[in-house]
């Protein structure tokens, strides 16, 4: 029962006191307003006598009735006071943490803000604050919440794979190798990162246990762009480049924007670059590769190109830009009007021109990219980090064999025993060493193969201190106790340094401050060391160590609250690039000698992420390949070697070899093979948790040392059965459709409200309906539905349906859209949306409430790829004799995405076939969606042209994803109901089976933001939410700001200027849903004098 | 009179006075004590074996249905093979298939009641009671195609706590009034219509419980003038209150796809192609039925070629319709000069991944009845038999096309998608065939096939004028002289 505020009765004698003339009076309106403050219904109870009774009477007969049905009862669940909180809680109110990250690839970080309920982490996002950094993130980023909660992670110590406990560790290992301190044969191997508490740590380990050596492995990790550097700008020295200053971008083989990031912030420095809007130069980005990547995909030009020819491509470039003397190239074999033009047009933008090259190019390319960019002045800051260069893994294994190393201490986030390139053997040199530590977050192959293996935390969970590329140090907090008992890195070696309990002795030590809840920092709260934390305040005070000697003048409790430290930054560098000589030239690849080309996972990166549903289950941006990695392959090399979508072929070279499905994908360079790296294969032994398991194919067989990304001499074998591909798009063009508008920078100028009459845009009829319906963004007070050829009687009574302080709205700028999926994952962990498993993405049922639609376009739209079913003959014109030599249209394939969410249509198809009015339209202009009315008749998904809505086939939440069909039969605790619960947002209903489910505009966020601006407007009527204030979870995470949404009613409202865009067009305009969201069409920059400009950005223009 | 009118030559039939020699509706001068033996006798006497060899397959599968349904009610739509974009498949294709099975017999019943067609009354009770089952089993599939079957009943408009009514704009809702409407009026009217000859067999029945049950039914028919003055009246004007229902059924069900906004389903041409694609599966599938009811139980005189002429004739104008429509379907959006549209129908006749259910419909529903037009063919039983069956099985094709491959196919190719249906699906699919064949075994076995009371009305002896009933009485007495 709810208490009743009693009011306190007036004194019958003496003064009487009142608290407002209303009380004086005891006017009715004064009562009405006591009786107000209560909840809806409270009064009415007491003083109507009817309801009264029949409360009475409903509660008798009820009463009655579970007397009859006592036999079933629902389980007893506890609720437990949360007495002993979190400092600042309020509950059900979230907590915004600062924190820090690696960057995947071992330079930089990513700074993040991470929102907490009731001390669970939830979300994470990047930050805003930070003065590199736009506040965006990638999926990877987003994704990596859900890894904390993985309950595959390790969970304990391991003593030669068998569990042990933390105790036997120390005394059987550690105590005893602490006092020895001896450094003999000790070796460390470690992941590259930017952490400076983690390098003075280890520093302190090798001093403390002379003779030790540090080694780095990362499969990703070639070094060869840092041995470039190294050699250029002295040890630690850094190229930085910087995008936004950019004019002119060449990219050689490098995904900048996707899985191979360079400088700061990448993707939001290019966007910045490209803005048209407000007239200024726009950027041109020429791309050589081998595969699509998302750079490659927003490339004006785009050259497609073998990897291992990039060096060819770049030399014949330097020759250009610097005068490099590149003998020994056979020129006719590539498009030199494509590299000359491209030169060029650098040359013209001198001072504004970068050229980059990706890490998994030879040392050679990225000496040819330093001395071009030292002949264009391009803006690359060179910096001194002051990082040490380790050996590698193949030194140790060296090492090893030679009977070195007796003491090997692993903290890679890789698995070298799984996968290190296949020439070093790494299992075998492993199994030579008598004391093998491992530490990690994954029981892994390493891991199982170790003589001890102690668990990680993961970031969240830990203290440590990371630096972006250009210096800014950031702070990384835990936001929550280790889950699983894990030690971080830090404290492992600090546990190699001294006994972690007299480290923390009496030293005390503040928490952060919450970031954006209240501006001013609060006083320093003192935490009591305990035992139980001594390890993670252990940690903070080396943090806050090596703070002071980065930051000695920063306040340390405004850097933990805002992230970082301001000021910070690495110190300049410099050094003079020269060409390099005695380059190697290979040949091309041909159809006995194919190319493999081993790239990052686009859901896996590495394999870190390989049990993480979210990744697994977000589709590669380029192929819509989930669960799974394949060979791809383009069209024409395919219909060559006879090969289908599916088919699993042989891949050989020499006598190693892999088995995987060949995917064709369009764009692809001729004779060339693409797999990423990161699955462990189908086999079910190796086991790597519930969601990683038997899912994708090892391609590590293939790596060797020398050739660990591009292989060379390839031979394929078809096998003669095939693998199911869970694609989530399976059609690959626009079939003449408008639907992803973009035109040419040309065509901007002249017109740039281009877009609007694209497609059958320019057809659509009057609108000849008699009922208007109504104008949602008319700001006509009261009644905003004013429309010229509304009759009154239509609004009578209707007002109450239009919120005229709120009409909500989005705007997607295709034109800065890269297609990464951040949105997409970032909505996942938002909105609480399930993964379904591969089965289900087969079977067409992915849960995403923001997809990515891609499309593939080329002059020839119909031919080229109208269905994967049909021959494509692109890349099979009549010069493919001579592989290689091809004039540019053949391979003028552009792909351009398009996020697609619900387009909260104002007439919304889905609302009027609904039978039970299970969704329905919003007073703020929402199409909201009732979980508890829907009875799921799908007939709203049917009627959805933009295919926006998702239903529960199963109960996702509720059932193991491996045992959907066997329903009540299976254990209602799934991987999802366990810890990985925790991450759920508390604000967002987790869905059954049954219902249908959509983008809601992140609904809970509009109501937060509503009932925080009617408290905060009080008696007043200003009851507006602050223009820009709102944000959702797309928008937070999309790197390149493309995204936006806001308030139509506020014209201080950036999607008031979105919407009045002249690039504005409605996706489908023609049907007349009158979408909320809507696009802005993409514009391209092609170079006029380059072969084919004609023909980039201009595939819908002509469209109907 | 009847005695006069044989020694005149002026005509006293009208069938005789247009000069007509209209073919008898009971062959072989049967009598009327003949009729009510021949057909109590399938009720009163033991089935034949084939009758058990039909039943005991199709409980089980009827019991198959069950268990499909316990299964996909408990575990989840997911069971089926519809996906994103595909969201209906197998289970509504079968509910429009089996609906439009619903169709022939209410027409059967009413409208040729109404335009006294005489040659209903020995096939429209059969027919009738196909409808029934028909619409039991068209029933099953909205019901337990959501996602939520025990929440199916926020569908009825009783209040709730909520105050939240059903969606009067959804085409659905309209579904859920039109088909239990129609299905209400459709028992309505074929239990009226039993009544006189359950008392019939009431009056026959030798066992108790038999002449109990037949006895209750029969809501105490004595066949008084009185009983017959009412009974016909309300016979009459059940058959007008049917009669636009069988074009509203099927009409709102064809408003599911036609009002929605997918390429492909929004054609104003729907409802009348839908109404005609009914009676014209009904009808095959009447024929399907009363062939070799026919046959086993030797009704040969009184289900005659002629009625089997008549519902070849039906189906092959019905058939021509529904071919017309579709071209004029193709010829629209053609001439639409809507990408969407015109896209659609090119992926459904040419470059779709279901092109092959294009053409097997077709050839099923437009090309195979043209054999109609010749005569042989629609007195050859078995011609008409298959023909029947191709109908039949074009109609579940057309169906198929409408709904999975245009959804297959809308607006967003990025969404294109590929059903199949899950072994689920084609399970319960079995089964209501066998729920279908189960009701429809039962109700032979217990219930008059043919209205006896009606089939007696078109007898020659009903009529004193009739000209072959004044031969025959000749005939009778001419030989109880001789005797």
């Amino acid at each position: 029962m709810k208490r009743k505020w009693i009011h306190p009765e007036a004194p019958e004698t003496g003064r009487q006191y009142w608290r407002s003339l209303g009380e004086l009076e005891d006017s009715k309106d004064f009562k009405s307003w006591l009786e107000r403050e209560f909840p809806q219904g409270a009064a009415e109870l007491e003083s109507d006598d009817d309801s009264r009774r029949n409360f009475i009477k409903l509660m008798g007969a009820a009463t009655a009735l579970a007397g009859f049905g006592v036999a079933c009862s629902r389980p007893v669940r506890n609720l437990v006071p949360f007495n002993d909180h979190v400092e600042w809680l309020v509950p059900g109110k979230a907590l915004f943490y600062a924190t820090a990250k690696p960057r995947l690839g071992g330079r930089g970080c990513d700074p993040l803000v991470v929102t907490t309920y009731d001390g669970r982490p939830t979300k994470v996002d990047g930050n805003k604050l930070h003065p590199n950094m736009s506040g965006g993130s990638d999926a990877f980023t987003q994704a990596s919440i859900l890894d904390m909660y993985d309950p595959d992670r390790s969970r304990g110590y391991l003593k030669a794979g068998n569990p042990t406990v933390a105790a036997d560790f120390e005394g059987g290992f550690l105590n005893g190798f602490r006092e020895a301190a001896s450094g003999d044969g000790v070796a460390f191997l470690i992941s590259e990162n930017s952490s400076p508490t983690r390098a003075r740590l280890l520093a302190d380990a090798v001093a403390k246990y002379a003779g030790s050596k540090v080694y780095s492995y990362d499969v990703l990790a070639g070094g060869s762009r840092e041995a470039a550097e190294n050699e250029i700008y002295g040890e630690g020295g850094r190229a930085v480049p910087n995008f936004e200053k950019a004019e002119r971008v060449l990219s050689l083989d490098c995904d900048f924007m996707g899985l191979d990031k360079q400088g700061e912030d990448p993707v939001a420095e290019f966007a910045r670059g490209r803005k048209v809007d407000d007239g200024g130069e726009m950027n041109r980005l020429y791309s050589v590769e081998s595969g699509f990547t998302l750079t490659g995909g927003m490339a004006d030009h785009r050259y497609r190109v073998a990897s291992s020819q990039v060096l060819q491509v770049a030399a014949l470039l330097a020759a250009e830009i610097s005068g490099f003397s590149a003998g020994g190239i056979n020129k006719a074999v590539y498009n030199t009007k494509w590299i000359s033009e491209c030169a060029k047009d650098l040359l013209a933008a001198k001072g504004k021109s970068l050229v980059v090259a990706g890490s998994a190019q030879p040392k050679e390319v990225h000496h040819l990219v330093a001395v071009m960019n030292a002949a264009l002045g391009a803006p690359v800051s060179v910096v001194n980090t002051g990082q040490k260069t380790n050996s590698g893994l193949a030194e140790l294994v060296a090492d090893i064999n030679s009977g070195k190393i007796k003491t090997l201490f692993v903290s890679t986030e890789s698995d070298p025993v799984f996968d290190a390139p296949a020439d070093l053997n790494v299992a075998e040199a492993f199994a030579k060493v008598p004391r093998v530590v491992h530490h990690g977050v994954r029981v892994n192959l390493t891991a199982r193969q170790s003589t001890w293996h102690v668990p990680a935390t993961h970031y969240l969970e830990a203290w440590g201190d990371f630096r972006s590329e250009l210096g800014v140090y950031s702070v990384q907090q835990p936001m929550i106790r280790p889950m699983w008992g894990g030690v971080s890195e830090i404290n492992f070696l600090q546990s190699l340094l001294v006994s972690p309990v007299a480290a923390v002795a009496a030293t005390p030590v503040s928490a952060g401050e919450p970031v954006k809840e209240g501006e001013k920092a609060a006083a320093p709260v003192a935490v009591e060391a305990k035992a139980e934390v001594n390890l993670v305040a252990d940690a903070l005070v080396a943090v806050q160590e090596t703070f002071k000697r980065v930051a000695g003048g920063a306040d340390w409790n405004d850097v933990v609250r805002i992230g970082f430290a301001k000021d910070t930054k690495y110190p300049a560098a410099s050094g003079s690039p020269s060409a390099p000589s005695g380059l190697k030239f290979s040949d091309l690849p041909h159809p006995e000698a194919l190319e493999v080309n081993l790239v990052p996972g686009s859901s896996t990166y590495d394999g870190r992420f390989v049990n993480n549903g979210w990744m697994q289950e977000s589709p590669d941006p380029i192929t819509k390949l989930t669960w799974d990695n394949a060979a791809l392959i383009g069209f024409g090399t395919a219909s060559r070697l006879g090969l289908e979508d599916g088919d699993m072929v042989e891949i050989a070279v020499g006598d190693r070899s892999i088995k995987a499905p060949v995917l064709r994908s369009p764009g692809q360079a001729d004779y060339t093979l693409q797999l990423s790296v990161g699955y462990y294969g189908v086999d079910e032994e190796v086991s790597v948790g519930n969601v990683g398991t038997g899912v994708g194919f090892d391609v590590n067989p293939l790596r060797t040392t020398a050739n660990p990304f591009v292989i060379p001499g390839a031979t394929v074998k078809k096998l003669g059965y095939k693998h199911d591909l869970a694609l989530t798009a399976e059609h690959y063009s626009m079939e003449g459709r408008a639907l992803v508008r973009e035109g040419t920078k040309d065509m901007f100028d002249e017109h740039d409200d281009f877009a609007q009459t694209q497609g059958m845009d320019a057809h659509i009829p009057e609108e000849i309906s008699l009922y208007k319906g109504y104008d949602f963004t008319s700001s006509d007070d009261l009644n905003p539905t004013r429309n010229e050829e509304n009759s009154d009687w239509a609004l009578e009574g209707h007002a109450f349906r239009v919120d005229p302080n709120h009409q909500w709205a989005m705007t997607i700028d295709l034109h800065s859209c890269i297609g990464c999926n951040a949105c997409s994952v970032a909505c996942q962990a938002e909105n609480n949306i399930p993964i379904v498993g591969k089965h289900q993405v087969l079977a067409g049922r992915e849960m995403h409430w923001i997809r990515m639609d891609r499309y593939f376009t080329s002059e020839k739209d119909h031919e080229l790829i109208s269905d994967r079913g049909g021959v494509t003959d692109y890349a099979f014109g009549d010069k493919l004799e001579t592989p290689g030599r091809r004039s540019i249209d053949d391979d003028a394939v552009e792909m351009i995405t398009q996020p697609v969410a619900c387009q909260q249509c104002e007439a919304a198809p889905c609302e009027t076939v609904c039978p039970v009015n299970a969704t329905v339209h919003s007073s703020d202009g929402l199409n909201a969606m009732t979980y508890n009315r829907c009875i799921g008749t799908r007939y709203c998904a049917n009627n959805c042209p933009y295919k926006a809505r998702r239903f529960n086939y199963f109960d996702y939440n509720k059932r193991p994803l491996d045992k959907l069909y066997h329903g009540p039969l299976a254990p209602a605790e799934g991987h999802a109901t366990t810890s990985e619960q925790l991450q759920k947002n508390p604000n967002v209903t987790v869905r059954m089976r049954g219902v249908i489910e959509k983008c809601t505009y992140c609904v809970q966020r509009i109501s937060k933001a509503k009932i925080g601006a009617k408290v905060a407007a009080r008696d007043s009527a200003d009851v507006q939410v602050k223009a820009n204030s709102l944000t959702v979870a797309c928008q937070d995470a999309c790197p390149a700001g493309a995204i936006d949404f806001g308030n139509l009613m506020n014209e201080k409202d950036s999607i008031v200027g979105g919407k009045n865009n002249p690039r504005n067009y409605d996706l489908l305009k023609y049907i007349g849903t009158r979408p909320r969201t809507s696009y802005l069409a993409r514009i391209k920059n092609p170079n006029p004098a380059m072969p084919g400009a004609d023909k980039v950005g201009v595939s819908t223009s002509k469209m109907h | 009179m009847a005695s006069d009118a044989s020694t005149t030559d002026q005509p006293i039939h009208p069938s005789e006075a247009e000069g007509v020699a209209r073919e008898p509706l009971v062959l072989n001068n049967r009598s009327m004590a003949w009729v009510t033996d021949r057909i109590c006798g399938i009720v009163e006497n033991r089935q034949p074996l084939i009758w058990w060899v039909l039943f005991i397959p199709s409980v089980l599968l009827a019991g198959l249905l069950g268990g499909t349904l316990v299964y996909l009610v408990s575990t989840g739509v997911g069971v089926w093979g519809n996906n994103q974009p595909v969201a209906w498949g197998w289970a509504i294709v079968n509910f429009v298939f089996w609906i439009g099975i619903g169709h022939a017999g209410t027409l059967i019943s009413a409208i040729l009641f109404l335009t006294r067609q005489k040659w209903r009354t020995s096939v429209n009770r059969a027919s009738e009671a196909m409808t029934l089952f028909a619409v039991v089993c068209a029933g099953i599939y909205p019901g337990f195609h959501v996602g939520r079957f025990w929440m199916v009943w926020f569908l009825a408009p009783i209040p709730n706590a909520n105050a939240i009514w059903q969606n009067f704009k959804s085409p659905l809702l309209w579904d859920v009034f039109a088909v239990s409407t129609y299905f209400t009026v459709s028992v309505l009217f074929w239990y009226v219509g039993l009544i006189p000859d359950l008392a019939t067999l009431r009056d026959r029945a030798k066992a108790k419980l038999a002449k109990v049950l037949y006895g209750l039914f029969a809501l105490g028919w004595r066949g008084g003038n009185r009983q017959w003055r009412h009974y016909e009246m309300a016979y009459l004007i059940l058959a007008g209150i049917s009669t636009p229902l069988v074009l509203s059924v099927h009409s709102v069900v064809s408003f599911d796809f036609a009002t929605s906004i997918v390429p492909g389903w929004h054609t104003t041409i729907f409802p009348p192609y839908f109404v005609a694609g009914a009676v014209f599966g009904g009808f095959a599938m009447v024929l399907t039925l009363m062939l070799p009811v026919r046959k086993l139980y030797g009704l040969e005189d009184m289900i005659t070629h002629k009625h089997v002429d008549n519902m070849a004739k039906i189906i092959l104008l019905t058939g021509t319709i529904v071919g017309y429509a579709y071209i004029m379907e193709l010829f629209i959006s053609y001439y639409s000069a809507s990408k969407y549209e015109g896209d659609a129908f090119h992926l459904r006749i040419l470059s779709g991944p279901y092109t092959w259910a294009y053409y097997c419909m077709f050839f099923c529903n437009v090309i195979s009845p043209q054999v109609f037009w010749f005569k042989k063919a629609r007195l050859n039983l078995w011609v008409v038999f298959i023909v029947a069956n191709i109908v039949n099985c074009g109609m579940w094709f057309e169906r198929f096309v409408i709904i999975p491959t245009t959804l297959a196919r809308d607006f967003l190719p990025g969404q294109w998608g590929y059903y199949s249906p899950s072994i689920t699906e084609k399970l319960m699919f079995l089964g209501t065939f066998g729920l279908f064949m189960m009701l429809f075994l039962l109700f032979i076995r217990f219930l008059p096939v043919i209205a006896i009371a009606e089939v007696k009305g078109v007898l020659p002896e009903n009529d004193p004028h009739h000209p072959d009933w004044v031969k025959l009485k000749e005939k009778r007495r001419a030989a109880a002289a001789a005797e």
